[in-house]
């Protein structure tokens, strides 16, 4: 059987609204996600269980997004305050006085987890050296040159 | 008055790094807050820099435990977004192997937990099944932890008939022993006095805070991944979702020991009805189009997710790691609450954490 996963693109305003909804109808939030697109714009996806499958509701190009950390609990709060302490998204609403990851008052944090911003990820992968944005997301080769050399040594070895 | 016990990151009493700050007032934890990060190794971000088949090898490093369905779930990722259709039989083998990393891991948390309580007789008696367990595993894969037996398209090697035979006795053993235990369990006065009315998650608590796995079952809520959303061909085994009632850490060992023999019950349905045909896909491994999935799967501590964006290139643009500890960690203050200092180990113990899966 598959798991069916559907990518629903949303709007900040509607994002609330769409977490109340699901709260209500006892819907498991699977997780928060953040990452770039294929044209190195910033998306957050909020991953509902709706079984068999997933939900997800993903917001384009908005860095700040509001905390839905009242409506769901931990369930929100603890993926939120990751995506804020390691990639530098932020929630209008999330109590971020206190780090998650690492505390303030024993370690900084710094050197000590890996710490990846978008503006970071964007410049080194989507902005070469001379300031140009660069089409291609990411990697060196295709996918094509790897499984293809993969295959010319397997079939090399018998 | 009240006062501020630290504990961790790192102690003698525990085995990963982690900070806890128990509020108390006398003996009574009042209040408890929990910070993680101290094992970050970064490997979400390393995996960006690792084409697939690399990646494969890293993330099955996230975790020394349940390392097989990191790989495995990394891989039904990316065989989602590639369009592959995984051999039968490599699926089945991946759900044998699945099953014994539950059952190797669940022998282990029980083993822990009677350790906690000072019952080491019965520690050594699950650490001892457990070594079976774990023989089965090394005959099949050739390894203790990290299997290396899933890869992008199947498995990488193939159970035969002999090793059939031999697993079937040791799962034999193991189904006898783990009775012995859960009877252990479920009538010891050690056992009860110490674990029953402890740590208390009750069902409302653990569906708002959104635990995930045996740790959720054992407070009365039914999910798994395999019968909720199934993948591998889980659709064609018989077995129960365990839950129970009590919501305590005596819940937590009941429903860990009654799903090692369902386990058991899968690897056995998966070698009667074993079918014939491939296990990998050979040189006809397809390339990886732009895209992007989530993939669930039910871990031995509960739903972990993976979600993977290829641009099309030969490495993944983003692998988004969700571990179940990261979901039941919060539950901890909430069940501290209420408790005496000394039961504190015990029932931060009792969601099985892993902080190397939750920090990776």
């Amino acid at each position: 059987m598959k798991q069916d996963y559907k990518i629903i693109p949303t709007e900040p305003g509607e994002i609330r609204h769409i977490a109340r909804k699901m709260r209500k109808d006892n819907v498991i939030l699977a997780m928060i996600h953040g990452y770039l697109d294929q044209d190195g714009e910033p998306v957050i996806s909020y991953d509902y269980q709706i079984e068999p499958g997933v939900e997800s509701y993903a917001v384009r190009g908005h860095k700040v997004l509001p905390s839905i950390s009242d409506i769901y609990d931990k369930a929100a709060e603890w993926p939120e305050r990751e995506l804020n302490e390691l990639f530098g998204f932020e929630f209008e609403g999330l109590d971020m006085s206190k780090r998650l990851f690492l505390p303030d008052n024993m370690l900084s944090g710094q050197g000590q987890i890996i710490v990846t911003p978008m503006d970071e990820l964007i410049r080194d992968r989507y902005v070469d050296k001379g300031g140009n944005a660069v089409s291609s997301a990411g990697g060196s080769s295709s996918s094509e040159t790897v499984f293809g050399k993969i295959n010319d040594e397997e079939r090399r070895d018998g | 008055m009240s006062q501020i016990i630290p504990i961790g990151p790192y102690h003698p009493s525990l085995e990963e790094p982690v900070h806890a700050r128990l509020v108390t007032e006398g003996e009574m934890i009042k209040d408890a807050e929990v910070f993680i990060g101290y094992n970050h190794r970064g490997i979400e971000k390393l995996a960006m820099e690792k084409n697939y088949i690399q990646a494969t090898t890293l993330v099955e490093r996230v975790c020394g435990i349940c390392s097989h369905v990191h790989a495995m779930t990394f891989c039904m990722a990316c065989e989602e977004i590639a369009g592959v259709n995984v051999p039968k039989k490599a699926q089945y083998i991946r759900v044998i192997i699945e099953e014994l990393e539950r059952i190797h891991s669940h022998l282990l948390w029980l083993g822990i937990a009677l350790h906690i309580i000072g019952h080491d007789s019965l520690f050594m008696k699950s650490w001892a099944d457990r070594e079976v367990c774990m023989d089965i595993l090394e005959e099949l894969t050739g390894n203790r932890v990290n299997y290396g037996m899933c890869i992008y398209g199947g498995v990488r090697r193939d159970i035969t008939k002999p090793q059939m035979e031999t697993v079937s006795k040791g799962l034999d053993l193991l189904e006898e022993s783990t009775k012995e235990l859960t009877d252990f369990i479920l009538s010891d006065k050690t056992v009860a006095l110490k674990t029953q009315g402890v740590g208390v998650l009750t069902t409302e608590d653990a569906i708002r805070i959104g635990a995930i796995g045996p740790h959720a079952r054992a407070s009365n809520v039914p999910v798994d991944v395999r019968k909720d959303a199934p993948h591998s061909s889980y659709e064609d085994f018989d077995f129960k979702v365990i839950t129970y009632h009590t919501c305590d850490v005596f819940s937590r060992a009941v429903i860990r020991a009654l799903e090692t023999l369902e386990s058991i019950k899968i690897i056995r349905q998966a070698f009667k009805q074993m079918p014939a045909g491939p296990i990998n896909l050979g040189n006809a491994i397809p390339t990886i189009a732009p895209g992007e999935y989530m993939c669930r799967n039910e871990a031995p501590r509960g739903q972990l997710s993976y979600k993977v964006v290829a641009n099309g290139t030969d490495k993944p643009a983003r692998v988004s790691i969700h571990v179940p500890t990261f979901k039941n960690a919060p539950t901890v203050p909430v069940m501290l609450k209420g408790n005496p200092v000394d039961a504190a180990g015990l029932i931060v113990a009792s969601i099985d954490p892993c902080f190397s899966c939750m920090d990776r």
